[in-house]
């Protein structure tokens, strides 16, 4: 169920220039049954300030441990509310609304390809975790492949739970020099002899729209079942004001879902990206 | 003792004088609000068929404001009788049903289809700046204002509220007109119009260019507004525009509002529309007052003539 719950910042800090690792202790957001709060892929709004920036701002859920009660945020500068929340120090209450949103939907396929765009990362870990953790009866593979435009940040993160991690960069710092769709084809071919093949693979996506719209491009033909996770901004959140309209495909021409409600998460092709 | 929130609109009782801002609110927000306990739902604007709204950018957020292009988007009159009416029925508090349309005809079919539905009161949604297809012009013009009211009355059942924008130079002139027309209650303020610019992409940010601006920016105009309507007319008035507490709601009450409606401030917290409502109250008995009607339009009393 959807709260509005106090958190306490246990650590703040910066990964890259403009990348933040945000741990809050919020033990109002779990059950005390062990379970995580929320599915991989929800978010929570952050609220950041008072009369100046009045509207939450919308974080996915990186990572929960319900042990302990903590969740992180792991999120970008992008405007003047994060650049508020990246001075919040250990100690200090911030105040949120979840969990919100859907979440990601395991697709019965052999192997499972979390690709990532630079912020678009951070949801994939808690869906990797999820994944991972299934009952052996659903046996699978699961690769992340990131790509960042520069310094790459939560990549080791993944390791733990995918059978392989996959980097690559735009400068080519590190790792693969080009994108994650690039590197994803190198990886993941439509035949192959040995290795995992795309007809038994799922792809769960989060980035920006035009690795979203690249991969789409590519999955949709060889008929991979695509997973996105999109972003747009909102309001309230929670399915009642209607601004965060997302642009769908549907069979009585195209109408808007709402990110916040409906989303974030979209089979591709009910999308237009 | 405990103070009476109680207000009567156009005939209808309604328990307090906190409602939501239309647009803003949805069964959603039961989670974190007992709808029980608001004077009145207000259903955001519903129009004879589906609107789709307009596309993304629909929101940017402003210092200490919004702006919001969303443009109506709506499943229409079918499918909220259908679909939407029988959940909001489940609460026991009053309902009010916005009402949009892009012709006076528009309008009052809607009002006509609603004749024999259970809502309490409709509100006339001449002012959203966001329809492109001749929305704004009604609420700008008094003749064309008084003509739309009075088609509507001619075909609803309910009571109606007309709801006024500030985006006129005489905004008592439009309340003037829609009294004429035949309006049993005035609402304002709704948005006003707005936009930004994004640096980088150097164009403007909302997709639709204008968007409506609300929030605790526009507190002053929409209270100056009140102040004006309620010199000019005698229906009752439901103010609101940037209400974030109580002690905002005693404002607009003093200015001549019978009631207020809070929208925006839902986004920055979810539990506001009770804080208004205890914070009407703590007010009340803090200075010995047991009925809002002591204080409505209490600030008048002052002004010399």
């Amino acid at each position: 169920m959807k709260k509005v719950v106090d958190g306490v910042v246990r650590g703040n800090n910066p990964l890259t220039a403009t990348v933040y690792d945000l741990w809050l202790s919020v033990p109002g957001l779990f059950d005390g049954n062990g379970d995580p709060p929320n599915k991989a892929g929800q978010f929570v709004g952050v609220y950041v300030g008072k009369g100046e920036h009045l509207l939450p701002r919308p974080i996915s859920l990186c990572e929960t441990r319900p042990e302990e009660g903590l969740i992180r945020l792991v999120y970008q500068i992008a405007g003047q509310g994060t650049a508020h929340l990246a001075q919040a120090t250990p100690g200090q209450v911030l105040r949120l609304i979840g969990p919100l949103g859907n979440g990601f939907r395991a697709v019965e396929s052999d192997s499972h390809w979390l690709v990532g765009g630079g912020v678009g990362t951070p949801p994939l870990l808690e869906w990797a975790k999820t994944l991972r953790a299934r009952p052996a009866s659903a046996p699978c593979r699961i690769y992340a492949v990131l790509g960042f435009r520069g310094e790459p940040f939560l990549t080791q993160d993944f390791e733990p739970y995918c059978d392989g991690v996959y980097v690559a960069t735009d400068d080519g710092r590190f790792g693969f020099h080009g994108n994650a769709v690039e590197l994803l084809k190198q990886h993941l071919r439509p035949v192959t002899c040995a290795g995992e093949t795309a007809a038994t693979a799922a792809l769960y996506a989060c980035g920006p729209r035009v690795m979203l719209r690249a991969l789409a491009a590519w999955a949709e033909p060889a008929e991979i079942p695509l997973q996105v996770s999109v972003e747009e901004r909102m309001a309230c959140g929670i399915g009642s004001c209607v601004g965060c309209a997302v642009h769908t495909r549907s069979d009585s021409g195209s109408i808007y879902k709402r990110a916040c409600k409906d989303g974030p998460v979209f089979d591709s092709r009910e999308v237009a990206l | 003792m405990k103070p009476n929130l109680q207000v009567t609109i156009a005939g209808v009782s309604l328990k307090n004088p906190v409602m939501n801002a239309s647009g803003t609110f949805s069964r959603e927000n039961a989670d974190f609000v007992d709808i029980n306990r608001m004077g009145a739902v207000v259903v955001k604007g519903v129009a004879p068929e589906p609107w789709p709204g307009n596309p993304p950018p629909r929101l940017a957020e402003t210092y200490g404001g919004m702006l919001n292009a969303v443009g109506l988007q709506n499943p229409g009159v079918e499918s909220f009788i259908r679909d939407e009416l029988p959940l909001y029925k489940q609460f026991d508090t009053k309902l009010i049903v916005n009402i949009v349309g892009r012709t006076a005809d528009e309008y009052a079919a809607v009002a006509e289809r609603l004749r024999d539905v259970p809502v309490d009161l409709l509100e006339l949604n001449i002012s959203c700046p966001n329809v492109k297809a001749g929305g704004m012009a009604f609420g700008t013009d008094a003749r064309q204002t008084e003509c739309v009211v009075a088609e509507v009355k001619r075909r609803a059942a309910q009571p109606l509220i007309v709801k006024l924008s500030p985006n006129v130079t005489d905004i008592t002139e439009i309340a003037r007109a829609a009294v004429a027309g035949g309006a049993d209650a005035l609402s304002l303020i709704n948005t006003l119009l707005g936009m930004r610019i994004d640096i980088e992409k150097r164009r403007p940010l909302l997709a639709n260019t204008f968007g409506g601006l609300s929030g605790p920016a526009v507190k002053p105009v929409a209270l100056r507004m009140v102040y004006q309507v309620k010199r000019a007319v005698t229906v009752p008035i439901i103010g609101m525009g940037g209400i974030m507490t109580g002690d905002d709601a005693v404002e607009f009450i003093m200015a001549g509002a019978d009631a207020v409606a809070v929208g925006t401030a839902g986004f920055a917290n979810p539990h506001v529309f009770m804080e208004v409502v205890e914070g009407i109250e703590r007010f009340m008995l803090t200075h010995g007052i047991r009925d809002l009607q002591e204080i409505t339009g209490a600030a008048h009393e002052t002004v010399i003539p």
